[in-house]
């Protein structure tokens, strides 16, 4: 089953999980089926799938297995969906997995009764064993790799999975099982004149994880980085321990970013070219230009087959790539790519490197748009304000790379996702946003039982993964110099380029309570109406003396 | 839900209302599609440019 997210917008990408395991069912020769709930709600008028139009659905057959995912953002509405997939198939096994549950899998299975069993991190090779348990009637579970079982009132992890050493291995989604009318109907979005014009878009995704370490990100728990994280609790040092037992045994070194061969995604392609006539490939992949020699590959490959006219296509990217080898992008757009989504996260040199840690630089930024205005595409990025050091001089560097830019930009509020370095390095700070007591005992002020303050962070938990959802409203924030209002506040500045009033707040703010973050630079003097007056009359007042 | 075991009803999208499908479908040409994104502002944190003179977008000139 596949949730509702994103409700404000239409679903644009198939669900990629649910295809995958319904493809290795299939290859076992089993029955199986897919409810696209996301894809769906466009039917009901583009709200939440009514829970009698669900309960209808799942208990119309007598279901072995039932298996719910989504990314983070879905956990509320899984919460919900929860107690009906049970009462509808009370017999079936319900097994998570996905982004949602992957990275705190003991609290999620407190959290949510009516889950049996969550599968961590890459499920293929997982869930193939599982189902080869429940097909067999065995059930033993605790011999597959990479789970997360309820027993009784406890629960057992067994060994790490590996990750895949061979994605060529994966096979291709069930699309006969997808609504790819609908996706077809919907996915129209703006990024480039050609995926708007298009009818038939069909998204992909082909990466697992990404080279790059940014502090907010997380991968579903497919990098080496997520399951250190995952097995270490949030210690990558603890963590790495397990991680390395399980490469050794595999033969395998779990890198933090993985592909198939360019072959397997250009076959991919054309199939569903040859099934379904797309038009349009939007390719998911987490950070394409980060890997030169794969993607000169595939493009070349792309070309070769001739793809290059009839499909064209989209992805994401890095700048640090594309500012050291600007050539790929041409390279990119002869093989049909009509744009690249980068994140640019901040304009601050001290933020992106204390703070996002991608590894780039503001001159990457700048050159980076500069190689896409030379190849005559759309430049697609993303900002977010409320890093952890952030101050009012590195937003304003950002609003001045902007405003040098004639960028309009409506950035996005830093998220602690769960499964983020973030969320590890501030998860008191973040827990005690939801509960106030939680504050009150971290400041040391009370003293409470081990038994009661973990419940009450559990409870915390679940109210904040309750709220979250994308990062364009507010959540938790983990900035160490501004609250949310005054996130929103500068936010809404930033956006209209008010560099005016902006300062103005800030010197207001910086007298109110001296707080060192309020205070800017003189490098900004020129965009500040207060500096700018305060000078003007100091040399009035030189000259009439 | 479509299942590999019985026959799938067709996917077809219900309660279509035709004015919005009218515009989902339309084909923009290049001037409309720019006027569209200019219009609908910097959705979703997405960076927008603006200018008159597109060879001013992006300002390399002040860098």
């Amino acid at each position: 089953m596949v949730p509702e997210i994103r409700l404000d917008s239409a679903p644009t990408s198939f669900p990629f999980w649910a295809g995958i395991l319904a493809s290795i069912v299939e290859n076992k020769g089993g029955q199986v089926g897919i409810l696209d709930l996301n894809a769906l709600r466009m039917n009901h008028g583009e709200k939440l799938v009514p829970s009698q139009v669900v309960s209808e659905e799942i208990s119309s057959e007598d279901w072995d297995i039932v298996g719910i995912g989504g990314l983070t953002s879905t956990y509320g509405r899984i919460k919900q969906l929860a107690p009906i997939i049970r009462k509808s198939s009370p017999n079936s096994l319900l097994l998570a997995g996905g982004g949602w549950s992957t990275y705190n899998p003991d609290e999620i299975l407190q959290l949510i009764p009516e889950i049996d069993i969550i599968c961590i991190g890459e499920g293929e090779l997982t869930f193939s064993e599982l189902y080869d348990e429940v097909k067999s009637g065995n059930n033993d579970f605790e011999k597959v790799n990479g789970l997360c079982i309820r027993d009784d009132n406890n629960v057992k992890y067994t060994a790490p999975r590996a990750l895949i050493s061979d994605l060529n291995t994966i096979p291709y989604p069930a699309y006969h099982l997808y609504e790819t009318e609908i996706y077809f109907k919907y996915s129209r979005h703006w990024y480039s004149l050609e995926s708007f014009n298009a009818k038939r878009r069909a998204a992909v995704v082909w990466e697992r994880g990404c080279p790059r370490g940014c502090t907010f990100c997380s991968h579903n728990g497919m990098s080496r980085i997520d399951l250190q994280n995952i097995y270490g609790s949030g210690n990558r040092q603890e963590g790495e321990k397990l991680v390395r037992i399980s490469d050794k045994e595999n033969d395998t070194f779990q890198l933090p970013a993985r592909w198939p061969t360019p072959k397997y995604a250009v076959e991919n392609v054309k199939l569903l070219k040859k099934q379904y006539d797309i038009d349009f490939l939007t390719i998911v992949d987490e950070n394409m230009t980060s890997n030169k020699k794969w993607t000169e590959e595939f493009c070349n490959l792309y070309i070769a087959e001739g793809l290059n006219e009839t499909i064209k296509w989209g992805t994401l990217g890095d700048a640090p790539s594309v500012a050291t080898q600007p050539h790929l992008v041409e390279t990119m757009k002869n093989a049909g790519c009509t744009y690249i989504s980068f994140g640019f996260e901040s304009a601050s040199d001290k933020v992106l490197s204390e703070d996002i840690q991608k590894g780039q630089t503001r001159s990457h930024l700048q050159k980076t748009l500069d190689t896409i205005k030379k190849a005559k595409m759309a430049p697609l990025t993303t900002f977010m304000i409320g890093n952890p050091h952030e101050n009012i001089d590195d937003l304003m560097e950002t609003v001045d790379f902007w405003i040098k830019n004639k960028a309009e930009v409506n950035p996005f509020i830093c998220t602690p996702y769960v499964g983020s370095p973030i969320f590890y390095d501030n998860k008191d700070f973040v827990l005690e946003q939801y509960d106030l007591r939680l504050r009150l005992v971290n400041e040391e002020k009370y003293s409470i039982d081990e038994d009661v303050l973990k419940k009450w962070k559990l409870q915390a938990l679940d109210k904040f993964m309750t709220e979250c959802g994308d990062a364009t409203n507010y959540t938790a924030t983990v900035s160490q110099n501004f609250t949310i209002p005054e996130l929103f506040a500068l936010k809404q500045f930033m956006y209209t380029h008010d560099t005016k009033r902006m300062l103005e707040w800030a010197h207001q703010r910086f007298e109110q309570t001296g707080l060192s973050q309020w205070k800017h630079s003189s490098k900004w003097d020129s965009y500040c109406s207060i500096c700018s007056a305060k000078k003007e009359l100091e040399n009035t007042i030189k000259l009439s003396t | 839900m479509k299942t590999n075991f019985k026959k799938n009803e067709s996917d077809v999208v219900k309660n279509q209302d035709s004015n919005s499908d009218e515009n989902q479908n339309r084909t923009y040409t290049q001037e409309e599609f720019q006027d569209y994104i200019v219009k609908s502002g910097a959705k979703g944190s997405f960076m927008i440019y603006r200018s008159d003179n597109e060879d001013e977008e992006l300002g390399i000139e002040e860098i």
